[in-house]
């Protein structure tokens, strides 16, 4: 199967939440101006940690608060995929799938949410500190490694009795553990290091356990792995067992770490409400992230276009297939406000790709935009549009002409050329140099057409003062205009709004390529009368 | 035979032809045929002097638009009506001008302003509550404004999801709002 710009696979994520896997590729500013601030408050730490045991100063607090389908996830996601920092070690724990919401629910889901690999990790350096205790001659630490007499007539080394642990060749003695950890560590710290050497995290009972516990998590990665922790709680609501855990953490200090906390505007005023203290603390973030412009049409252009830059490996998708395609997207966009949202380009995206590599097209035509949404969004209709233009023809006439007043002038024209071809109305032979167009209607009433559309408005306004001189050549003197002005006695003014413009720009596409067909005339009419030409 | 004469009527122009002139043309027979015309409003037949003229309808109006004063006056008068009447029938429709919207839009800035929390977002139901004080507008009408500044102003407002009351985009309600 092909793709277009000659892509091998889909690059738009299909699922409606991003997975880790998702979360790889990264892009609009303001989504990198995120990931930056958290990368800097995470090496600010880091450089304060660093050659010395963390302390409880050593905690910071980071707040994402944004709409809805922004990027929120798919960010602190990013952040967890970061192969290029050692530095980190996260934990994503997404509040909403955690039900009831209580303190052991909620440690289960942190210790669930850390990479395999920091475990093994620990594990690794705990066992071979244990070794190096037993080496010299602790009777503990010995037992811990189930290292006795036989071994050593065997010559079995105590390292090779570690290695036989380290890799789950052999159990652990727990009895011997536990009396081995009761010496050298505190309670908490016991707990941990047993349930890490056991691949095992038993319940917590309270409060006291859930931050020694990952106090001795935070402590052991910075002192053992030179690592910060990072713990992400994404969908955080203001929920009574969520705020009591949040707030039980921002106050607990677990040295060498930052709390990363993911929110919607709605549900951080929720909080505001439910908990005052719980909000205060989150005022106070050393890092308030904001996502801004997020869901800005410039914002999803980057994003979409990273997504192909990243998969092309061949450089196919060059800068004028870039320009084209955001064209499109901004178009889509500036229409449509269902596309207005990260999560919804991606996925309408997603859908354009596979429907591109169905029609065998080597990029994302108008064409295939269209189709892509008909099946998908089947309701989207051009709003306000009496010819039902179609969005493919809609996004060709908006990326070729824009609002030009030349364009809406020649539309007009041919719009009286087929009245007058339908018998509605008697077009003048000769031209008139006052007006744009001139015609009788039915009634023998000479019209005048006149259209005032610059983009400049106090420009319309000084031309809709000069035309109406004109009306004394005609019975009725039509001003078309983008500009509101007030009524006059002289003439008829017609507000054309952006729907107009779009309808009597297709129609005229339709009338110059010889392509109106019967059903159409009626809607044609009811154009006209729209804007009194009929 | 009818035709005819038409055809020779409006070929007559804003003159008019004399009708004595019609029947040298066509004969006396033409009588009948001019009766049925003017029946059927398709000519005109007016004095001229001291003889009978016809002319086609649309070229006896500006004949008498340019000859007779009175004629001249009542034309003015419905012309200026008939603008009077299709200005009514647009103003009826159109959206509230300018100077309305950009009114609205500094109360609407001041509350957010006013009301903004360290984020900057504010509940759509606020801001509604006072600015329709402040303008002595409905609900209906604050945010049959609010969704137009927004939607034309993308890249100075921000909208966000949740909230009692607020406008709906992509089947949503939002019900927050903040500057940017």
């Amino acid at each position: 199967m092909t793709y277009p710009y000659g892509l091998k696979t889909n690059p738009y994520p299909n699922s409606p939440t991003p997975t880790e896997h998702d979360a790889k590729i990264l892009g609009g500013s303001r989504h990198q101006e995120a990931k930056a601030s958290i990368i800097e408050c995470i090496s600010d730490l880091y450089k304060k940690v660093a050659r010395r045991n963390s302390t409880d100063n050593d905690f910071r607090l980071v707040t994402v608060v944004q709409d809805v389908g922004s990027g929120k996830t798919h960010l602190a996601l990013h952040i967890k995929t970061l192969r290029t920092r050692q530095d980190i070690v996260t934990t994503y724990v997404d509040l909403s799938t955690i039900s009831p919401k209580t303190n052991e629910s909620i440690y289960n889901a942190i210790i669930r949410g850390f990479n395999k690999g920091l475990f093994s990790e620990l594990k690794e350096k705990f066992l071979l500190q244990i070794c190096e205790k037993a080496q010299k001659g602790d009777a503990l630490a010995k037992r811990t490694l189930n290292y006795g007499l036989v071994d050593k007539l065997k010559g079995v080394t105590l390292k090779q009795k570690t290695e036989d642990i380290m890799y789950d060749r052999k159990p652990v003695s727990k009895e011997a553990l536990q009396n081995y950890l009761a010496v050298n560590f505190n309670h908490h710290e016991a707990a941990i290091i047993q349930n890490i050497i056991s691949n095992s995290f038993d319940k917590i009972t309270n409060l006291d356990d859930l931050h020694g516990r990952l106090g001795a998590i935070g402590k052991f990665s910075h002192n053992l792995l030179g690592k910060v922790i990072l713990f992400e709680l994404d969908e955080l609501d203001a929920q009574e067992g969520s705020l009591d855990f949040v707030k039980s953490l921002i106050n607990a200090h677990i040295p060498a770490s930052i709390l990363l906390l993911i929110t919607t505007p709605s549900l951080y005023m929720d909080i505001q409400r439910a908990n005052p203290s719980v909000f205060d603390r989150l005022e106070k973030a050393n890092y308030k992230i904001d996502l801004a412009g997020a869901n800005s049409i410039d914002e999803l252009i980057e994003i979409a276009i990273e997504y192909i830059k990243e998969a092309d490996k061949t450089e196919r998708f060059n800068k004028k297939e870039q320009q084209d395609l955001a064209a499109k997207i901004r178009v889509l966009c500036d229409e449509f406000p269902e596309f207005r949202n990260v999560r919804s380009i991606i996925n309408i995206l997603n859908h354009a790709i596979e429907k591109a590599s169905d029609l065998e097209a080597s990029e994302i035509t108008e064409a295939v935009i269209d189709e892509t949404i008909r099946q998908t969004y089947p309701g989207l209709k051009i709003k306000g549009s009496i010819m039902e233009v179609p969005i493919s023809e809609f996004i060709k006439i908006k990326r070729i002409v824009g609002t030009n007043q030349n364009q809406v002038k020649q539309a007009v024209s041919n719009l009286v050329n087929y009245a007058h071809e339908m018998g509605n109305v008697s077009k003048a032979n000769k031209s008139n140099p006052s007006f744009d167009v001139v015609y009788s209607d039915a009634f023998g009433t000479k019209i005048g057409i006149i259209v005032v559309m610059d983009s400049n408005h106090s420009k319309n306004f000084e031309t809709i003062t000069n035309v109406v001189k004109s009306s004394a050549f005609v019975d009725k003197l039509v001003i078309l205009t983008n500009t509101t002005i007030p009524p006059s006695n002289q003439a008829t003014i017609v507000n054309v709004d952006k729907s107009k413009v779009m309808d009597l720009l297709y129609f005229n596409t339709r009338y110059t390529e010889h392509k109106l067909e019967e059903p159409e005339s009626e809607k044609v009419k009811m154009l006209a009368k729209t804007i009194c030409v009929i | 035979m009818n035709s005819q004469i038409l055809e020779k009527v409006q070929a007559s122009g804003v003159c008019g032809i004399k009708k004595a002139e019609l029947k040298k043309l066509f004969g006396s027979d033409c009588e009948p045929s001019l009766d049925k015309l003017l029946k059927e409003d398709k000519v005109i037949v007016d004095n001229k002097g001291v003889a009978h003229y016809v002319w086609s309808k649309e070229n006896y109006l500006s004949h008498i638009s340019q000859n007779d004063p009175k004629f001249k006056i009542i034309s003015k008068i419905v012309k200026n009506l008939e603008n009077s009447v299709n200005q009514l029938k647009s103003d009826f429709t159109k959206t509230p001008n300018d100077s309305q919207n950009s009114d609205f839009q500094s109360h609407f800035d001041k509350t957010i302003t006013e009301l903004s929390t360290s984020l900057g977002w504010v509940q759509f139901s606020t801001i509604r509550q006072k600015v329709c004080q402040t303008c002595n507008i409905s609900t209906e009408k604050f945010y049959s404004l609010v969704l137009p500044l927004i939607e034309s102003n993308q890249s100075g407002y921000e909208i966000s999801t949740g909230g009692q009351e607020g406008i709906q985009v992509r089947g949503m309600l939002h019900g927050y709002v903040r500057r940017l």
